[in-house]
């Protein structure tokens, strides 16, 4: 039986030029990706503002405000990294990573989407002081009471171009407060008042991605069908690929108990994360390790040189050394 | 050789002795085994063209910033370099790890060549996901607020602040392409250092671990 080599220079060379496979490599590369960009040209979709919800779906916007107001929106109630809420705290089995590194990037929806900008707004608007001052000299329940009842006058609320008329409900302050809201919301000035986490540079727009991060995004990305259920991460807008490669991610995302589970998030990730680790180890594990031997596609790769090996196995062969054979 | 020098610079002479075995001639070889004759052999190289020019048009639009690549012009098109180059560039690499994969290609001592490669592609999917979140459209914004429920459902959500476009952005330009390059430039020492491996054993050929004795 024929010795096997496991030294590539134990086999007979040819000449190779890594320079010029480099310039081809490069310049197919580049042709593909002007012309892709020249013929196609790249995807852009204006993004979401807190002004033209407040504009275009006035209604909207006013109840994302008054549950963000009564601290009953989903992210008042999610919990860590954002506040000590349990809503949104995902589990693998009794562990909860999420619960780990605590409040980092503390929430408190009440005052940072609706009071502090209507602070910031005080000096134009001297009105809203007693307002200010009847919610923050109110009980808690009071203010719960409040809230409620306005959000149900809300479900009966009318809009006409940029009016909105609300019933009239046992609701205190809240329809003057997010009144003003709104008017400071359509102006353009919400996002600049609550993205205000750093003093000066504002890196952070947390605030004002959280306040949309509910109805008025899922709208619009339904308009794209970038849905979750819809493979929303694996396309972009139009028709324009997405991060295809994610497709064993977003895969995952369709079937039980990824779809179904409230802790599906934190499944997905550690599911990929076991997956990273099996690609890895990929080689030290008995049985994986030897899938391509079985499979014998590397057959297809090297046919050449198999065809080679063949025709120098055969009898009356005069050299069937790895350095007797020059396949250049 | 200097890796069998003793003393306090044990270490420093064994990283000298493995520089050392870094030549011109390794680095650019003039001869290769006659198996390396495949078009499989030039996805690697085409992944690499592809990285080069998502790096160019990376630079030229950090250079200019936010404003220049969402302003239809120059900017734009650039953007579309950037954007197809990172198309391209998965494509090939997926078909080369998965070529690599088929070739068996950790053999004989390749384990290192195979971890950085995949350590490089898991390095490439989060580097091209801090991407998508800096675009600065619509896209950003939906997978912003959609993937902070899975980084924080993870546990890293209160460092990894997808909503938080300074480090998210800061990452993207800086970081992550960083450690890719580094990665992918010792998964191509590695290549070079130990060759390309060699063909299964043809059916009448003795097995691997036999001929490694």
């Amino acid at each position: 039986m024929r010795r096997y080599e496991t030294d590539p220079a134990a086999y007979s060379q040819t000449r190779f030029d890594l320079v010029k496979e480099a310039v081809i490599g490069g310049g197919i590369a580049a042709l593909l990706i002007v012309a892709a960009a020249l013929v196609f040209g790249v995807p852009y979709v204006k993004p979401l503002t807190i002004q033209k919800v407040a504009t275009t779906q006035p209604v909207l916007f006013l109840r994302t405000a008054a549950r963000e107001l009564g601290g009953t929106s989903t992210i008042a109630q999610y919990g860590p990294p954002y506040n000590h809420g349990t809503g949104s705290v995902q589990s693998l089995g009794p562990l909860r990573p999420q619960m780990l590194l605590g409040v980092t990037t503390p929430i408190n929806t009440s005052e940072l989407d609706v009071l502090k900008p209507l602070s910031m707004a005080m000096p134009l608007d001297p009105a809203l002081r007693p307002t200010i001052a009847l919610w923050r000299g109110a009980s808690h329940a009071q203010q719960q009471t409040w809230v409620q009842a306005y959000l149900a006058a809300l479900s009966a609320a009318t809009a006409h171009r940029n009016t909105v008329h609300v019933p009239q409900a046992a609701d205190g302050p809240v329809p003057a407060m997010l009144s003003a809201l709104r008017k400071l919301a359509a102006g353009g000035l919400m996002s600049g008042a609550i993205d205000r986490s750093t003093p000066v540079y504002g890196y952070d727009v947390a605030p004002s991605l959280l306040f949309l991060q509910g109805a008025a995004l899922q709208q619009m990305a339904g308009r794209y069908d970038l849905l979750g259920g819809e493979w929303g991460i694996m396309h972009d807008e139009y028709s324009y690929p997405g991060p295809w490669w994610l497709t064993p991610y977003s895969a995952l995302y369709q079937i039980p108990p990824y779809s179904t589970s409230s802790s599906g998030d934190a499944l997905a990730a550690y599911t990929m994360l076991l997956a990273l680790v099996v690609l890895l180890a990929l080689p030290f594990i008995p049985g994986l390790r030897d899938l391509p031997r079985r499979l014998r596609v590397y057959r297809i790769v090297w046919r050449d040189w198999y065809k080679a090996e063949e025709r120098q196995a055969e009898p009356h062969s005069t050299d069937t050394s790895p350095q007797g054979r020059d396949a250049s | 050789m200097g890796s069998r020098q003793t003393g306090p610079t044990n270490w420093t002479a064994a990283v000298r002795g493995r520089l050392e075995d870094i030549t011109w001639d390794s680095l650019l070889p003039t001869e290769q085994p006659v198996y390396v004759r495949s078009v499989v052999y030039s996805f690697g190289a085409l992944t690499l063209g592809s990285l080069v020019i998502v790096i160019a048009s990376g630079i030229l639009l950090a250079a200019n910033g936010p404003f220049w690549w969402q302003t239809p012009g120059a900017g734009v098109f650039v953007r579309g370099l950037h954007f197809w180059g990172v198309q391209t560039f998965f494509f090939f690499m997926i078909l080369h790890l998965t070529a690599q994969f088929f070739m068996g290609s950790w053999r004989l001592g390749r384990g290192g060549t195979w971890i950085l490669g995949v350590l490089s592609f898991a390095t490439s999917v989060i580097t091209a996901f801090t991407g998508y979140l800096s675009r600065g459209d619509f896209f950003s914004q939906w997978n912003q607020v959609q993937s902070k429920d899975a980084f924080n459902g993870a546990g890293i959500g209160a460092w990894f602040n997808v909503l938080n476009n300074g480090q998210i952005y800061g990452l993207h330009i800086a970081v992550l392409p960083a450690i890719l390059v580094a990665l992918v430039s010792l998964h191509l020492l590695l290549v070079r250092r130990l060759g390309v491996v060699p063909p299964y054993p043809a059916d009448n050929q003795l097995e691997e671990k036999e001929a490694e004795r």
